[in-house]
């Protein structure tokens, strides 16, 4: 697809702009790649209501950060009780797609490249969803549910993804992955497999909120059915919401939108179909209407995103893959989570609370200073 | 290592971000003192919630509602003490108080807007926000008090964005 764009880009921008090569003798072939990403699109988009409608929390079906907050809570890393839940969903994703990367043989256990900067990474990825109220798949979920509070989010996220992509086409790098033993790969589904049995189980080990977020939920199997798809999915697609904003920006390319458009289209059909269609801005569940902290929060999970290779779905799907970089991201959202909650980061449906606005601009800056600090220079790359 | 303008004005702007979040955090202040709780001072708690819920339940509603000032000036971090007040002020056609009162209750305690708790009140509330929105309106338009109403629509909003439910 894009080759000029993917020869003359650092080596980190290679997991954004990554695309899967396809037979192309045939027209399935040559737009294997395409449809797979439409795919995935609705899978996500149409999943997502449907598991609201099922039981999950309204307009978060699927909500990555969501689900890292409920897990953490689960495995008594935070004291809110009423964010207490292993989402099948997630272990579902992370199953998903660990067997189509073991069927696709595309399951390499590899890493190296600045895991504690990617750990930090996936803390502030929770910080930014926790101002905003979501990870950018559940933004399009209140977008598709009528909720215009998250269009500032939107725009955030696509500013978040420029600023990103500027700091990568000027040399930013985190260092390149090298392969690894395979058990250091395997490490994340093993344990995804683990918390499956405790929570079929209904082990000890666990907690489960009995009131809140925690305790709305989709029937377990239905859940975890719908994780294995939307996972097998997007490990074949790449699909990946701020990866699909950064190729839109860098060559315009309509084709790699189509994940991102499918989803929201998916999303809107679904919530018209189960009646939680309801346009506006007022009484929308799980939102604020501090438009400021929404496009900051979205801001900097885009830039942070783009710089660590993937939104946080993606993290999800590249760990399962056998990416420790990736899986560190993961690890770093799950304390994310922890700390979101216990530290009173995460906005409420009052607004932002001041320590999670301390944590949105320190969060800023940090990043921006990695980023100076990383970038390759010319003469750096000639070398 | 050479540094150009991308640079400088990332560096900037990192230097402005902590800046701000300085501003922010001596904003903050200290955080409020937990006052201890004995034993005798809960019983206490009880028993004057119990008079307060005794006198709204038997009709005097003027005298739950003077009981109640006095309990939530000495105790406001008490959530059921504003839905009681909110109960109060509701029966008496009071909504923008209803409203300031059954959000100062959820904001404490989200469970009175979680239709999976036992203590939801979501009925009663919803019951303010429609039936009392247009007194609410009334009562503040002659006043020409645009603060307060903005306020009490401030309050509505957040009631209304609870009991849609979702993650939060």
């Amino acid at each position: 697809m894009e080759t000029q764009l993917i020869e003359t880009r650092p080596p980190s921008l290679q997991s954004v702009l990554d695309d899967a090569p396809g037979d192309t003798t045939t027209w399935l072939g040559r737009n294997q790649d395409l449809l797979l990403m439409i795919a995935s699109g609705l899978a996500i988009g149409g999943l997502g209501v449907w598991l609201s409608f099922l039981g999950n929390p309204r307009n978060a079906g699927i909500c990555i950060s969501c689900f890292m907050e409920n897990l953490a809570g689960a495995l008594s890393l935070h004291g809110n009780a009423r964010m207490e839940y292993v989402r099948p969903e997630l272990l579902g994703f992370v199953l998903g797609a660990a067997a189509a990367a073991f069927l696709g043989r595309e399951f390499r256990s590899e890493g190296g490249s600045s895991p504690v900067l990617r750990f930090l990474g996936g803390v502030i990825l929770m910080v930014g969803c926790g101002i905003f109220m979501g990870c950018p798949i559940r933004m399009a979920l209140r977008l598709g549910a009528g909720d215009f509070t998250a269009a500032a989010g939107l725009v955030g996220l696509v500013a978040g993804v420029w600023l990103g992509f500027e700091f990568l086409k000027r040399g930013f790098y985190l260092g390149e992955a090298a392969p690894m033993p395979l058990i250091n790969g395997l490490m994340l589904p093993l344990l995804a497999v683990g918390i499956l049995i405790a929570l079929l189980f209904k082990s000890r080990i666990l907690q489960f909120s009995a009131s809140g977020p925690g305790a709305e939920r989709a029937p377990l199997l239905i859940a975890l059915g719908a994780g294995l798809l939307i996972g097998a999915l997007a490990q074949r697609s790449r699909f990946c919401i701020t990866g699909n904003i950064a190729n839109f920006l860098a060559a315009r390319d309509y084709k790699m939108a189509s994940g991102v458009l499918g989803m929201l289209g998916a999303a809107v059909v679904m919530s018209l179909m189960t009646g939680s269609f309801h346009p506006g801005l007022q009484a929308q569940p799980g939102s604020h209407l501090a438009y400021g902290w929404s496009f900051l929060g979205m801001g900097l999970v885009g830039m942070t995103s783009v710089m660590i290779g993937g939104c946080p779905f993606r993290q999800v799907v590249l760990a399962s893959q056998g990416s420790t970089d990736a899986a560190a991201a993961v690890l770093g959202m799950l304390g994310g989570g922890a700390i979101v909650q216990t530290w009173a980061i995460g906005s409420t449906n009052v607004g932002p609370t001041q320590a999670g606005e301390i944590a949105t601009l320190v969060s800023i800056a940090f990043i921006l200073v990695v980023g100076v600090l990383l970038r390759m220079r010319p003469s750096e790359q000639e070398a | 290592m050479t540094y150009d303008r991308f640079d400088v004005l990332s560096v900037a702007c990192a230097a402005g971000l902590l800046l701000a979040a300085g501003f922010v955090g001596v904003s903050l202040g200290s955080p409020p003192s937990v006052p201890r709780v004995s034993s005798s001072s809960a019983r206490a708690v009880i028993s004057d919630l119990t008079r307060a819920r005794a006198a709204l339940d038997a009709g005097k509603t003027k005298k739950a509602i003077d009981e109640l000032t006095v309990f939530v000036a000495a105790n406001p971090d008490i959530a059921e003490s504003h839905v009681l007040l909110a109960k109060a002020h509701a029966s008496l056609g009071d909504y923008a108080t209803a409203i300031r009162e059954y959000k100062a209750a959820v904001v404490m305690d989200p469970e009175y807007a979680d239709l999976n708790s036992d203590k939801y009140i979501g009925k009663g509330i919803k019951s303010v926000l429609s039936h009392g929105w247009a007194p609410c309106e009334i009562t503040l338009t002659p006043e020409r008090n645009d603060a307060a109403r903005a306020a009490v629509k401030d309050d509505a909003a957040y009631l209304q964005r609870m009991l849609a439910g979702g993650c939060n």
